[in-house]
């Protein structure tokens, strides 16, 4: 008979092993990534990816820090963003202890020049902080994913929290004493910057997840409702919307009275800033996406569009440059990967960061003037190249 | 490959239902998890019934079981014979964790489903939104609230209360269809039905304990899920000792008919013979009523 069993006794036994295993390894998928976060000082680039926030010089091509010395525990996808003398970036939380769920998460001040500390705000939420903080007139507004906006002042000191409906992905924007808001809760916010007191709530049809920009007294915010809003900052009253033909996942970029941003179908759009009045419109093909913003820069937008975007198929991206006044195509460059992260302008160059789930997070140089590709690495090759 | 499976056939299908029950049910992800639930236990219904009743059937054997097992230890051959003459698969002994073997894609295809509706970042939304069939109006439902009770239904438990709920109703649904422990009998008489038992211990706090990791919407699948286990467990008990009844009613009348058809019936089924003379009785007597039985037989 014991012949019988043991079989049997190994089988299970087999059984809760593998049990045992893949809950486990379910465990630690819980806390997900995001994409990389990317700012720039206009000589160096500031990358949040993963447990460390690195400064790449992109004329050198080389590292210039990394932040913090010895990867933590800590994972960074907020793009950096620049403070009074100081860089400033939010984390995605560190571990209350084993079986809690929620997070501490934290605001750090570092020196931009060599990345050292120089002051960190702990236990500032309890989830994650997707957005980059804002800095302005001296106090720094943090929009986050447990439903809050806080403000803290130069030191890191919390001065207030309100709250949202939902998370808040998108940083805040700031003009003359009122701080705004997008939230996922498909509304905007304006509160008042020294006393936190909500000013204004304004409904908008779709989830919305990216910055509120300000401009000559008006904000204008992308939704996931396909539209473009363009609010009054001191009432909130909808002035008017400009049509997209799917969710606008990103902050739109005025320049020059006009109003660019992108969609999630391949649509670019170009619109007049007084009225939304639709200047021009470039529809990439219908399998593209755009999720990250469009750079202008020098009369020209360039546009990261992402191809394949499904979970199942080969992930692509390219770069595509368009005339800023008529939208004409000018040049495009395939990239290796899809680039879901906004690209910046440094050292009069276009930097892109590619990053999917085979390919390793990738930088590209570009020459915006034709496009040529001046540099295609991995940030780990340009991290060990200094060594 | 398997990706395109995985997620073609578990997890996007689960993704999509539990959308649509969330938009059906007025933007409520908790009741959407619970009809979630009690829908893939509907489909699962003949499946775990059918193993319900046969972990019943095979706890009203283990007297005749053990009394072969013990007749016939020394010859495996013979031991398969008599199994199969009384309708006793050994296999069947360990279907106690079938359930829960055939919930594992589920299982998992839910915890990623959760996570990708529960969204907590642009990225999984991201996916989210290519994962959602033409039909479901994401940009409605969005964004789906997380909150329940003192829930965030994309986190564990904060306060513990879930994962003590997964191991309770665990247990409680794995005790009803076990085999009841036998006082008279050491894990060497039975070492299948100690190992049984062990599990029914094991399994639930292994799954208490996975709890403390899980969101909170998957505790609640589970936590449904085993009340539908233990409700269905009830009901068949019941009927089966409904039937139990009946028979015994009826097997009283019959004995007042001559022996020799008596003997007849039995010896051309066995099978049924020995389902119906099992009782509690004979359970801890099980070598005296086994031996009765065999005489009956060859006779």
């Amino acid at each position: 008979m014991k012949e019988k069993t043991r079989p049997s006794t190994r089988l299970s036994i087999l059984i809760i092993a593998l049990l045992a295993f893949l809950m486990v390894g379910c465990g630690v998928q819980v806390g997900a990534d995001n994409w990389a976060g990317m700012s720039s000082d206009g000589d160096i680039v500031y990358l949040a990816w993963g447990n460390e926030v690195t400064a790449i010089d992109i004329d050198s091509q080389r590292r210039v820090w990394s932040f913090p010395p010895d990867s933590g525990a800590v994972k960074f996808f907020a793009a950096p963003s620049f403070g009074d003398g100081s860089l400033l970036l939010a984390d995605y939380g560190e571990s209350k202890g084993l079986f809690s769920p929620g997070v501490n998460t934290s605001v750090y001040a570092i020196n931009p020049d060599n990345g050292t500390l120089i002051w960190r705000s702990q236990e500032v939420a309890s989830d994650r902080i997707i957005a980059s903080p804002l800095a302005a007139d001296g106090q720094i507004f943090v929009g986050t994913a447990e439903n809050t906006v806080i403000a803290l002042d130069g030191n890191g000191n919390t001065q207030w929290t309100q709250e949202t409906e939902h998370a808040v992905w998108g940083q805040p924007s700031y003009e003359d004493g009122v701080v705004v808001v997008a939230s996922m809760d498909k509304h905007v916010y304006a509160f008042d910057a020294s006393s936190g007191d909500q000013l204004w709530r304004e409904p908008v049809s779709g989830a919305a997840a990216s910055k509120p920009v300000i401009d000559n007294g008006r904000v204008y915010v992308g939704s996931f409702d396909a539209k473009l809003h363009a609010l009054d900052l001191q009432t909130g009253k909808e002035l008017w919307t400009a049509d997209a033909n799917d969710w606008i996942w990103n902050a739109p970029v005025i320049n020059d009275g006009n109003i660019y941003f992108a969609d999630a179908s391949g649509g670019v759009y170009a619109v007049d800033a007084d009225d939304g009045g639709l200047v021009w419109e470039q529809q990439f093909d219908e399998a593209d996406a755009i999720e990250a913003a469009v750079v202008v820069d020098g009369g020209m937008v360039y546009v990261p569009v992402v191809r394949g975007v499904s979970t199942d198929d080969e992930q692509a991206g390219r770069i595509v440059a368009l005339a800023a006044d008529n939208g004409v195509q000018q040049w495009e460059v395939p990239l290796a990967g899809p680039s879901f992260t906004t690209p910046v302008i440094a050292d009069g160059k276009l930097v892109v960061a590619q990053q999917n789930k085979e390919v390793a997070l990738t930088l590209t140089i570009i020459d915006p003037a034709d496009g040529k590709k001046e540099l295609e690495k991995t940030v780990d090759e340009i991290i060990n190249g200094d060594q | 490959m398997w990706s395109i499976i995985w997620n073609g056939l578990i997890v996007n299908p689960m993704t999509n239902l539990l959308l649509l029950l969330y938009d059906v049910l007025g933007n409520n992800f908790f009741l959407a998890l619970i009809v979630f639930t009690a829908l893939i236990r509907l489909a699962m219904l003949p499946l775990t019934m059918k193993q319900q009743r046969s972990m019943m059937k095979t706890q009203e054997m283990q007297p005749q079981v053990q009394a072969i097992q013990k007749k016939y230890k020394d010859d495996q051959a013979k031991m398969m014979e008599e199994f199969q003459k009384i309708g006793y698969n050994p296999a069947e002994s360990l279907t106690g964790c079938l359930p829960l073997l055939i919930q594992m894609p589920i299982f998992f295809g839910l915890y990623r489903a959760i996570l990708y509706v529960l969204s907590s970042t642009p990225q999984g939304l991201y996916e989210l939104s290519e994962r959602a069939y033409d039909f479901i109006n994401l940009t409605d439902l969005l964004p789906v609230s997380n909150r329940a009770l003192w829930l965030n239904l994309g986190q564990p438990d904060p306060i513990f209360i879930l994962p003590v709920l997964v191991a309770a109703t665990m247990y409680a649904s794995q005790k009803l269809v076990a085999p009841k422990k036998d006082s008279t009998k050491t894990g060497e008489d039975n070492p299948a039905a100690a190992m049984q038992q062990q599990m029914q211990v094991t399994m639930p706090l292994m799954f208490g304990f996975f709890a403390l990791q899980f969101p909170s919407g998957l505790s609640i699948y589970f936590i449904v899920s085993n009340l539908i286990t233990t409700l269905q467990g009830i009901i068949l008990r019941r009927n089966k000792e409904s039937l139990k009844a009946e028979q015994a009613i009826n097997n009283k009348g019959k004995s007042t008919q001559p022996a020799s058809n008596k003997g007849q019936k039995d010896s051309t089924g066995a099978r049924k013979t020995t389902k119906n003379t099992t009782t509690e009785k004979n359970r801890t007597n099980n070598k005296k009523g086994s031996q009765s039985r065999k005489k009956r037989k060859r006779g």
